[in-house]
């Protein structure tokens, strides 16, 4: 049993060694190495026409500002079709819809309130209804620049891009101190980790907003499954298993809004945590196997699908540290390894990347925001449960075979 | 012969630039063999000093933590130890018998506080489940020594535990903070405050613990013991050390961005 424990604790260990070198590698290439320019930067063309689809669900307090967002785009507006879905609301977003389709003739939306809820099936849906091969897909609390349709569009100049993923940014990044981390925790995922992975041409991910995909090649790969709750995650890793290839425009910024409470935060990352699971039992061994991706691709992908297990893993290794300390059989080697590591983790680590957060804030110029990093470690322990009980979902799921029920983050708009 | 040596524009250029370097591409030089040369050798200096010096080190932590300890129910003592050819001063004493109703009571009071964890909600979540997470510690504890009688370690070894804990991570420290900050364009004297900054605040900050730790385990008993050793202590580490890390790269970033002379960013 102390044996069992040990090597249980051990293996923990290197699956922190793994992500720690990966992070750090990952980190200092952004920084000081040279990076891959985006599209725009290199190719100009005749522009597509493309359709932009916003799924709704009792959307009235923000509908107004991504159709105006939308409509002011600099791109023509005969090549933009723009789709709302009103996806089951019981407010006034139908009525806000019908009075831009009576304005502007390029809004054509989709009204869904006898069929199964939620953004999957909402997609599936537009997928079927859109007219133009580009569809691009921003969530209603979006706040695209006028330039940004373009710059996305861009990318598929290139016949090997499936999808495109811009940078995400917080709008409200001063409300609350869980947004001020938001911010930090994103500027880091994007500006450091999404970019040296675009850069190093291993796999960055679509994040199933503030961007978009060719519409036949979702359509050919089943359109997007209505029983995994991360469709974003779903949808990139089928792609790469089918030879696409996802592109990275850091330098397409999309304002959004992140969760100003910790509740709305605990179950947002709940939520992804059961779908990136779900992912990974569905196509982890298949990605293992690609042969449209190099091993090093294949490694970043299963890091990508596995982070998500990491905590439950520290977790259970805590637990064995726990009962070896109790019973007086604790080896100080591996205590101190575990110790280092959970640092180690933190300091490199997904949730609270704080070597990624720390450089991504030196690149950004945020300075003084930088100074919120040690409130990381509190949100390093919520994010340990929230995550967990997302595995615990995903496992439930699997059990009782039943379907997630889409829960919308709430939204803070005032 | 002057070599011609190619140069960033200077800072009459630099307004003259018609796309200054964006955020979103724009990246550092890269680190030059000397600076990672120099950085390497600082690294050795401190390791060597703190390899070096180490029994002198642990003689001073463990006086100072005797000298800190408040007077407990039973003697203190300073006990010298050997740790991999190191002397290790580790403070002796004795735990305080747990007895039963003791132990109900640590079960209770973690259980409560487990409970209001849970429950009050106008404590934010994250206070809630940090708060949370040290009871389950504590009453897995107190249960085990309900069942089983006593903890595996007795108060001598708990503390050599703490104290080698302690050395291992001094040294491990500034290995961490040199990958972390190897790339970073800090002046050597930054680089050197900043590790030797750290370290100086680690070996303070530990032997207050240590004093903390000896004085809170020898006057309540072992029942708390792996909630201080497996998370305030990380904790308590972390958050200074990531503190003092902040503020150094606060200090970096302005001075990237409000710097006089050649262009500080590349692109592409």
């Amino acid at each position: 049993m102390d044996l069992a424990l040990k090597v249980w604790v051990c293996v923990v260990i290197s699956v922190m060694m793994v992500y720690a070198l990966r992070h750090w590698l990952i980190s200092i290439r952004r920084l000081v190495g040279s990076q891959r320019p985006y599209y725009q930067d290199l190719l100009d063309s005749d522009l597509p026409s493309v359709s932009v689809v916003i799924p709704m669900h009792n959307e009235e307090a923000v509908a107004d500002q991504i159709l105006n967002a939308l409509l002011d785009s600099a791109y023509p507006k005969h090549l933009l079709e723009i789709v709302p879905i009103d996806d089951h609301s019981d407010d006034h977003t139908a009525e806000i819809l019908r009075r831009y389709e009576a304005e502007h003739s390029q809004v054509k939306p989709l009204f869904r309130n006898d069929r199964v809820r939620g953004k999957p099936a909402a997609l599936n849906e537009a997928l079927t209804a859109a007219t133009n091969e580009i569809v691009l897909v921003f969530d209603a609390d979006y706040r695209p620049g006028p330039d940004a349709v373009r710059a996305l569009v861009m990318a598929f100049q290139d016949p090997e891009v499936g999808a495109v993923m811009g940078r995400v940014v917080p709008s409200n990044a001063g409300a609350t101190l869980l947004t001020r981390l938001l911010d930090l925790e994103r500027s880091g995922g994007y500006q450091v980790d999404q970019q040296a992975r675009y850069t190093l041409d291993l796999v960055p991910q679509f994040g199933g907003t503030a961007g978009g995909f060719r519409r036949s090649v979702a359509l050919s790969l089943g359109g997007f499954g209505p029983r995994v709750s991360a469709d974003d995650t779903d949808l990139t890793v089928r792609l790469y298993l089918n030879g696409w290839k996802v592109a990275y425009a850091n330098g397409v910024e999309c304002y959004e809004e992140v969760p100003e409470t910790w509740d709305a935060r605990f179950h947002q990352l709940r939520r992804w945590s059961r779908g990136h699971n779900q992912v990974l039992l569905r196509h982890g061994a298949s990605l293992l196997r690609s042969r449209y991706l190099r091993p090093i691709q294949r490694l970043d992908g299963m890091l990508m699908l596995v982070v998500y297990l990491v905590p439950p893993l520290l977790l259970s290794a805590l637990a064995a540290e726990l009962v070896l300390f109790l019973q007086g059989d604790l080896l100080l080697l591996p205590t101190v390894i575990l110790a280092f590591f959970l640092v180690t983790y933190s300091e490199f680590g997904n949730f609270a990347p704080f070597l990624q957060v720390g450089i991504a804030g030196v690149l950004d110029g945020m300075a003084e925001r930088v100074l919120f990093l040690p409130f990381f470690f509190f949100a390093y322990l919520f994010n340990q449960l929230a995550v967990t009980c997302g595995l615990a979902d995903a496992v439930l799921d699997i059990v009782w075979r039943r379907d997630p029920i889409w829960r919308k983050t709430p939204r803070f708009r005032r | 012969m002057k070599s011609a040596v190619t140069r960033g524009p200077s800072v009459r250029d630099r307004s003259t630039l018609l796309f200054p370097a964006h955020r979103s591409y724009r990246r550092l030089r890269r680190v030059t063999p000397r600076t990672i040369v120099q950085t390497l050798a600082l690294l050795l200096v401190l390791e060597g000093a703190l390899l070096f010096r180490a029994d002198w080190i642990s003689a001073l932590v463990g006086r100072a933590a005797l000298a800190l300890v408040p007077p407990l129910h039973t003697p203190v003592t300073l006990v010298s130890n050997s740790y991999f050819g190191v002397r290790v001063q580790v403070l002796s004493f004795v735990l305080p018998a747990s007895t039963y109703w003791v132990q109900l009571l640590w079960l209770a009071g973690g259980a409560l506080v487990l409970g209001a964890a849970v429950a009050v909600k106008k404590i934010p979540v994250p206070v809630r489940v940090f708060a949370g997470f040290a009871a389950v510690l504590v009453c897995v504890s107190a249960y085990y020594v309900l069942v089983f009688g006593h903890i595996g370690f007795d108060g001598y070894d708990v503390s050599r535990l703490y104290i080698r804990t302690a050395m291992v991570v001094w040294l491990l420290l500034p290995i961490l903070l040199t990958a972390s900050s190897v790339a970073l364009p800090f002046t050597m004297f930054e680089r050197a405050a900043l590790l030797v900054g750290c370290v100086g605040v680690d070996i303070a900050f530990s032997l207050v613990r240590y004093a903390f730790f000896v004085w809170f385990i020898g006057s309540v008993g072992p029942i708390p013991m792996p909630m201080l050793y497996l998370l305030l202590g990380p904790a308590l580490d972390f958050l200074y050390i990531i503190g003092i890390a902040s503020v150094a790269l606060v200090r970096l970033s302005y001075r990237l961005d409000h710097a006089e002379g050649p262009e500080t960013w590349t692109w592409t």
